[in-house]
């Protein structure tokens, strides 16, 4: 099942590997085979807004391109509108936020935040209200890894906290939409480097512990070779061999290539390692303009070939 | 009571911070210092590259480093909440507190754990008088005050005096509002989980003071000049706007700011470089000519991408109003041992920055 037939995908994966330029690639890659797609970005972000041109983050939806959305939530908004549709108790909820005893309590409670979060999007897929907008997919950028694994693991810290109530339930329902695997995939993004990938090793283990395996493991920032294989950079190096004119030229090729060949190491890692998950390879785009729609033809030629 | 100094290494994440922290580490242990570094990215990636094959919440000794000596452990956030918790209550208290669920719950995944955590062991390091400088690597943060505010907010949740009025309503009028706050509050949380967090705060009314007290030195020491922040960042993802949000951050917060670690800088190519007749006379076969087009175009793009790196470390330079800065060279196939890490040592404080 592609990654783009489910209705949520979380973007997860170590920080600096590029999730929320994944994110955004793979939203463009959904409008592209005739979607309609929302970036969802948590906590206030809005890293993905400026690559499409739109400035500062909105609790309202906003085209970002055609067919493509983003969404920014935070913990404040997603609870007023957690009290409005859950427990209708419009204004109460946000006047109880305003005391700062209650604000404390939200803040105590572990996994709060993120099921607030998870909460509103779960809603927007299973529970639309009239007026609510349609989409077909629903990228969650998440936080790095640990923070990504906390956000997953949510429901689980609430549930053993909460026995019964609201919360319970909350947590309960979105559990098993997470664990949902034809509704909500997840997308392990990482670098073609031996650290970034021994990392995302030990995440896809973890999330396999969580009941919500990965579903693609995406390469972020993938090069070419410096030298066409055959002959290859050790029979090309052999042949500027000898020539004292030609060190500084072999050092350049040495460098590269060493570059090069520890791209393949990493990346034979993963095939090693994750033989079954799917790895797909994107490209080190230079302009910051042209990453998301770079990447996301490249994902849409990809998850679905015409 | 003077502390050691405190070098912090912030960034955003995959900037290779913690090699960074690890490598300034090992500059001063070489430049004579006793030096301390703390990681606590749950990755075990400085010990790899300290050859440790574990690290833990003791500081563990790294050979080969002096005239120094360099030690290195990584936070262990439950082993640092139990003994934080072990050294301000009693015995029985404490033991209370670790079997509460709640706590439990609060240790291991409340955010904002982890970071009130780290500066909890930097100040027990700092004031331990064993070092003369701790060098903290930070977790990945989209801002700098993130770890600042963090433990802060982990405080106020640990401060009863917050929490009394909600947990203990009293009489009164505005009792009478917070009480039915309360009931609402329980409708939507559960009511077992108010009995738990009841007796949390119970338990934790005893060392409140000592929490109280203990923070108040730790934002002292975050605030002294013997405090410096670095900020690190990956020399082909500068994330200029972040680094310099960062910096508006430290800045407001009146934080020494230290100066920018770039990482992974590529040399300038320095030539002479055969032209194209020379590379088809080595290479005449006519299967070897798109090698002789690439190979002749690596002078060219190895020279983009240095001149690339520079541009964009004076441009920093430029937005910071002239904060020094020190290009680290880049290491094809990352760093994995001490001798690696050493490479590193003479593009580091305390050597003088890099003329750019």
């Amino acid at each position: 099942m592609s990654l783009l037939d489910r209705r949520v995908v979380v973007v997860t994966g170590k920080g600096g590997v590029g999730r929320s330029s994944v994110s955004a690639g793979l939203a463009v890659a959904a409008a592209r085979t005739g979607r309609r797609a929302c970036v969802v970005e948590l906590s206030g972000m809005a890293s993905v807004p400026p690559m499409f041109g739109l400035r500062g983050r909105s609790f309202d939806f906003r085209e970002a391109a055609e067919g493509v959305f983003v969404w920014s939530l935070t913990v404040p908004e997603c609870l007023d509108d957690f009290g409005k549709r859950k427990l209708r108790l419009p204004g109460l909820v946000r006047r109880l936020f305003r005391i700062e005893a209650t604000r404390t309590f939200v803040d105590a409670i572990p996994g709060l935040h993120d099921l607030l979060q998870l909460g509103k999007i779960e809603n927007l897929v299973s529970e639309p209200l009239a007026g609510d907008p349609h989409f077909d997919l629903l990228v969650v950028d998440a936080p790095a890894t640990g923070h990504g694994l906390t956000l997953l693991s949510a429901p689980r810290s609430m549930s053993d906290i909460a026995k019964a109530g609201p919360f319970h339930d909350l947590a309960g329902n979105i559990g098993t939409f997470l664990e949902d695997d034809t509704r909500t995939g997840v997308a392990v993004v990482t670098l073609p480097e031996e650290l970034p990938v021994s990392e995302s090793l030990e995440l896809v283990a973890e999330l396999e512990e969580l009941a919500q395996p990965a579903d693609a493991m995406l390469v972020n920032r993938c090069f070419e070779p410096p030298v066409p294989t055959p002959p290859g950079p050790a029979a090309v190096a052999e042949g500027l061999g000898g020539h004292p004119d030609l060190a500084s030229l072999s050092a350049l090729l040495q460098q590269a290539s060493d570059r090069y060949a520890a791209q393949s190491k990493a990346l034979s890692l993963l095939a090693e390692r994750v033989p079954s998950l799917p790895r797909l390879s994107l490209p080190a785009v230079d302009a910051p303009a042209r990453i998301p729609h770079v990447i996301g033809a490249v994902l849409a030629d990809v998850l679905e070939p015409s | 009571m003077t502390h050691a100094h405190v070098d912090v290494c912030c960034g955003v994440g995959g900037t290779g911070k913690t090699t960074t922290a690890a490598a300034l580490a090992l500059a001063f242990a070489r430049d004579g210092e006793r030096v301390v570094v703390l990681t606590i990215d749950p990755a075990r990636r400085l010990a790899d590259a300290l050859g440790l094959d574990t690290l833990d919440n003791l500081p563990r000794p790294v050979e080969g480093v002096g005239p120094g000596t360099l030690h290195a452990l990584m936070l262990d956030r439950k082993r640092t909440w139990d003994a934080l918790i072990t050294k301000q209550a009693s015995p029985e208290t404490a033991r209370e507190l670790m079997a509460n669920p709640y706590y439990q719950a609060v240790t291991t995944r409340l955010s904002g754990s982890h970071e009130y955590m780290a500066v909890e062991k930097l100040h027990e390091l700092a004031i331990q008088g064993d070092y003369d400088r701790v060098i903290l690597d930070t977790p990945p943060a989209q801002h700098v005050l993130d770890f600042f505010r963090a433990p802060e907010r982990i405080r106020g949740i640990l401060d009863r005096s917050l929490m009394r009025g909600l947990l203990e309503p009293g009489t009164g009028l505005r009792a009478a509002a917070t009480r039915r706050a309360l009931g609402v509050v329980e409708r939507i949380a559960g009511a077992g989980v108010m009995a738990d967090i009841r007796a949390f705060f119970a338990l934790v009314g005893e060392i409140s003071p000592g929490i109280r007290e203990r923070s108040a030195a730790v934002a002292k020491l975050l605030r002294s000049d013997r405090c410096r922040y670095w900020l690190v960042s990956d020399a082909d993802a500068p994330e200029r706007n972040d680094l310099l949000g960062f910096l508006d951050e430290l800045r407001t917060q009146d934080m020494a700011f230290a100066g920018f670690l770039v990482n992974r800088v590529q040399a300038v190519p320095r030539g002479p470089f055969p032209d194209r007749a020379a590379l088809d006379a080595l290479f005449d076969d006519a299967t070897w000519r798109d090698v002789v087009a690439d190979l002749e175009a690596l002078p060219e793009r190895a020279r983009a991408r240095a001149l690339a790196h520079r541009a964009a470390a004076r441009e920093l330079v430029r937005a910071a109003g002239g904060a020094p800065v020190w290009l680290v060279p880049e290491v094809p196939g990352g760093i994995r041992t001490v001798e690696g890490l050493s490479r590193l040592a003479p593009h580091l404080p305390p050597r003088p920055p890099t003329p750019l």
